[in-house]
């Protein structure tokens, strides 16, 4: 007992209380101060400069600079023409996500298809390239003039049909590549469901099919509703697909629109915050919708005696449908890598007759190592890991220690941790790299123009990913196994550091390979935030698309391409399905 | 209806989950398998939901054949009429009290006005008529059972089955909950089958009990019958009964002493219920007599251990009006020989009902 209580260096408890509560109180104060500055800063300078005249330097910030003519002077045609724009691409790619994300789910979860795995690996698979990667491939594949399927429908006699440069074509590359979330959630609800709920609906007169309308699919709503709406604000927030699909045929979106406006000369700051507001406030508005449609439904369908449901068996439906799978796969996978290979390793940039090129055979292979000869693209590349690699150890420590916060100490004001942790979820990430350009000018650290700017960035925009990672495997810890540590004379620091973290290993790798993936895939916050010295692939790859760099923009996508698949492999395998 | 299950066989891959087994449920009964888990009740009752396919066998409801190996009958489980009372209720969360018990009904397509007024009558029996538009997953559990029992008396099945349905709840709800499913069955002359692994459960709700074992029944009979005579000591067990000694443990003890080898019952082990026992206080040390080393109060009466001189360890239950036990005190300890059950530890093979 003597060596128990002489461990501690304090005379009595509530010494050690108030020690300890200082502790406590001032890491607290200082996690809501780097929350407060990475987060709620851009967010309130973007408000600022939607409600004033002039950009957000120092001096001007003030309230005598307010005024509402930036906000009535957006509010014209143009404007509400972009939004609108930009909830039909939205709304569309939604359903399209919701269809073919869903209908794969329920193939692969409940019938007997057969190859199972291949199902799951398409289903999946489209995850694996980053919607501006597969903007980038599909504009090759489906430019009106000479995109490659047009040009091998006119070699083979067809007319010309595809155009992506269109709302279709917006709607079916980003309904396509965010189908794996609506897949990812509805097919673990439906693994996850209790088969009694069906078995119910059997028993109770009904024909399996109808079980499947009047129950199965009663049940699906949240999970396919859920997904639908993420799908939507993706889709509703996305720049860089926008940028290469919807401008060249003068398509405007809301974020496109800010864009332009950012990148005017002179710069139209004001305008683009005020635009940036409009969106916002679509999306806190659906935001609100969907947590008031779902509120009432969220089912605890898990349970009962552990049994998998019994499995729709497909007969003659099931050749048919796995060439469907196969059709899915081609189109999602297989078309848009082979044009990014075959535009970087042909001869020339323009194909005029793919059957021509095909019969030649003249590809080389190495072409696809070629831009990584230019300094400026291994500059890049390191410059990427760098970054990747600073943001995931930091964000993940900045994590652990957040959640930690709000569900251990449980102090007044730690549920501000939570909420500024998860806000970037409502904040375009176009608008919150704006916001973080004007934060990082004003503030008295020379970071804009280095490495640090990017890292720091990053971790602001991937907070609620991080955060949520982090809280829910801290949450499936038992609190008592890290009290007992402290019941036998470890203090709070030592009983997490000896029993939490370990037991927290694999939660907290795989938050740092999330983030580690997330920041290779970034491109939209980057884009306000680099200069020549630090570009990163991303970057690299959207300008040489942008300067016509066609062949050297296929090269490095499809290396890009390996490394975030090996990346959200390994996340995988860590027990990651939740990307976003 | 009347069910009858025969030879009924059934296998998952090499394991032989239920063997043999033949059971008849008389219309208007209530039958109770009552086992531990892993015996194959639950099995058994799911084919006949048509939910699991047999491997070999017949199953009867009414005159009808729903399962018939050698004919290659299977009756999907929409067209039994068989209705079923899940483990866990299986209340749909997305829909209301009103539309959970309308289902069965309207997939019989009844009207609109006919789908009301049955859905009205069960609600009223199973007293859950002001819930009717509560959301499924607003009820607490006892509702949610009410709700399910409520969902399979609407279809006006020909036997309904029951799967463990009071497990989820607590003890006073248990209870009470039990005693209204068995005023519903015997009202409304319902066949049932209840799958259950509490005897005071099976006892409470139960025509005719059969206890299962490893797929097969060991015993068959009226609650009364199994509580009085069990077939061997796991069923004695099972039953509730808390003294099971060796025959050649006992033998040195009050037990022996009272001329019980002079019986002629087969068995090699002596059970007797602990509120069989009587203790009076003595001081001599005789082989009958022990120490008293617990105490315990259950309410209407106490629940004493004795340790015997020989080392044996004896349950006794004695009306709380004669304790005037201490702990420590010498007893003598006596059990009715009308009481006392002789018994093997495992009946070889299974008895058919």
């Amino acid at each position: 007992m003597r060596e128990v209580l002489g461990s501690y260096q304090y005379k009595n408890w509530g010494q050690l209380m108030r020690k300890f509560f200082n502790a406590a109180t001032a890491l607290q104060v200082t996690v809501l101060g780097v929350l407060f500055v990475l987060i709620c800063i851009p967010v309130l300078l973007i408000i600022f400069a939607a409600l004033s005249d002039v950009l957000p330097r120092p001096g001007n910030i003030s309230l005598t600079n307010l005024t509402f003519e930036t906000i009535g002077g957006i509010l014209s045609g143009a404007t509400l023409g972009a939004a609108q724009n930009s909830l039909i691409i939205a709304f569309g790619s939604a359903l399209f996500a919701m269809f073919t994300g869903g209908a794969l789910a329920f193939i692969f979860a409940r019938t007997d298809i057969k190859w199972k795995p291949f199902v799951y690996l398409a289903g999946l698979a489209p995850m694996f390239i980053p919607a501006f990667v597969a903007a980038l491939a599909w504009s090759i594949l489906g430019n009106p003039r000479s995109g490659l399927l047009n040009v091998l429908a006119r070699d083979l006699g067809l007319p010309e049909v595809l155009n992506v440069y269109s709302f279709a074509g917006l709607i079916f590359v980003l309904g396509v590549y965010y189908a794996p979330y609506v897949f990812l959630f509805t097919s673990s609800a439906l693994l996850l469901m209790n088969p009694e709920l069906e078995e119910a609906g059997r028993v109770h007169g009904a024909k399996q099919g109808t079980v499947i309308r009047r129950v199965t699919m009663g049940l699906m709503t949240p999970p396919l509703l859920g997904s639908g709406f993420l799908v939507f604000i993706l889709s509703l927030e996305n720049f860089p697909v926008a940028q290469f699909l919807a401008n060249p045929s003068g398509i405007n979106t809301l974020p496109t629109y800010i864009y332009r406006f950012m990148n005017s000369s002179p710069q139209r700051g004001n305008e683009a915050a005020a635009v940036a507001l409009l969106l916002i406030g679509v999306v806190l508005l659906l935001t609100y919708i969907q947590q008031r449609i779902l509120r009432r439904r969220n089912y605890t369908i898990v349970g009962g005696k552990g049994a998998r449901a019994s499995l729709v068996r497909l007969g003659r439906a099931r050749t048919p449908l796995f060439a469907g799978v196969i059709a899915f796969f081609v189109v999602s996978i297989v078309l848009p890598m082979s044009a990014l290979i075959l535009t970087a390793t042909s001869p020339s940039a323009f194909i005029p007759s793919v059957t021509g090129l095909l019969s030649q055979a003249d590809f080389n292979i190495s072409a696809l190592w070629a831009p990584f000869e230019r300094p400026q693209v291994t500059q890049a590349a390191t410059n990427s890991v760098i970054v990747s690699v600073g943001v995931g150890v930091l964000a993940t420590a900045l994590c652990f220690i957040s959640a930690y916060l709000v569900l251990r100490m449980r102090q007044p004001g730690s549920p501000l941790i939570e909420y500024m942790a998860m806000t970037p979820l409502a904040i375009p990430a176009i608008v919150l790299g704006m916001g973080l350009l004007w934060t990082w000018l004003i503030m008295p650290l020379p970071v804009y123009g280095t490495l640090a700017i990017m890292v720091i960035a990053f971790i602001a925009v991937q907070m609620p990913q991080g955060y949520r990672g982090m809280s829910s495997s801290l949450l499936q810890q038992n609190t008592e196994l890290e009290e007992s540590a402290m019941m036998h004379g470890a203090t709070r620091v030592k009983s997490v550091r000896k029993i939490t973290i370990p037991l927290m290993k694999e939660g907290i790798a795989s938050v740092f390979i999330l983030m580690l993936m997330l920041s290779m895939r970034e491109l939209t916050v980057p884009l306000f935030l680099y200069t020549t010295d630090t570009r990163i692939l991303s970057i690299v790859i959207f300008d040489e698309y942008e300067n016509g760099a066609i062949r050297s923009a296929s090269a490095l996508s499809v290396i890009y391409v390996g490394i975030i698949a090996a990346l959200a492999l390994l996340a995988r395998r860590f027990g990651f399905s939740n990307l976003r | 209806m009347r069910v009858s299950l025969q030879d009924l066989q059934i296998h998952y891959g090499k394991f032989h989950a239920v063997k043999d087994l033949d059971l008849e449920v008389p219309d208007g009964t209530s039958l109770v398998l009552l086992g531990p888990s892993g015996c194959g009740k639950t099995t058994t009752m799911r084919s006949v939901a048509g939910l699991e396919a047999p491997t070999g066998g017949r199953i009867t409801v009414g005159e009808r054949d729903v399962f018939n190996f050698a004919e290659r009958t299977n009756v999907p489980p929409n067209k039994r009429n068989v209705s079923m009372v899940f483990q866990s209720y299986a209340i749909w969360p997305h829909k209301t009290v009103y539309e959970n018990v309308a289902f069965p009904l309207q997939m019989k397509k009844l009207s609109r006005s006919d789908v009301a007024r049955k859905v009205g009558e069960v609600l009223e029996l199973t007293g859950m008529s002001q819930y009717e538009k509560r959301g499924a997953s607003e009820l607490s559990g006892g509702q949610m059972q009410r709700v399910a029992l409520s969902r399979s008396l609407a279809m006006d099945p020909a036997v309904m089955l029951l799967d463990e349905p009071l497990s989820n709840l607590d003890a006073l709800l248990r209870v009470r909950l039990r005693t209204e499913l068995r005023r519903i069955q015997q009202e409304q002359g319902l066949t049932t089958i209840y799958v259950t692994h509490d005897q005071s459960e099976a006892l409470a709700l139960a025509d005719n009990i059969a206890m299962m074992r490893a797929g097969g029944v060991v015993q068959y009979g009226t609650p009364k019958d199994l509580y009085q005579n069990p077939v061997d000591v796991e069923a004695a067990s099972f039953m509730g009964y808390q003294n099971i000694f060796s025959r050649d443990d006992s033998s040195a003890c009050v037990i022996s002493a009272r001329g019980l080898n002079g019986r002629s019952d087969s068995g090699d082990h002596v059970c007797f219920r602990a509120s069989h026992v009587k203790l009076e206080a003595t001081n001599d040390d005789s082989a009958d007599s022990g120490s008293v080393t617990s105490l315990s109060y259950q309410g209407d009466n106490f629940l004493a251990t004795v340790e015997m001189a020989n080392g044996l360890i004896v349950q006794c239950e004695i009306p709380q009006a004669a304790l005037t036990l201490q702990r420590g005190d010498k007893v003598r300890v006596s059990v009715d020989e009308g009481s006392i059950r002789q018994l093997p530890v495992q009946k070889l093979g299974s008895t058919d009902a």
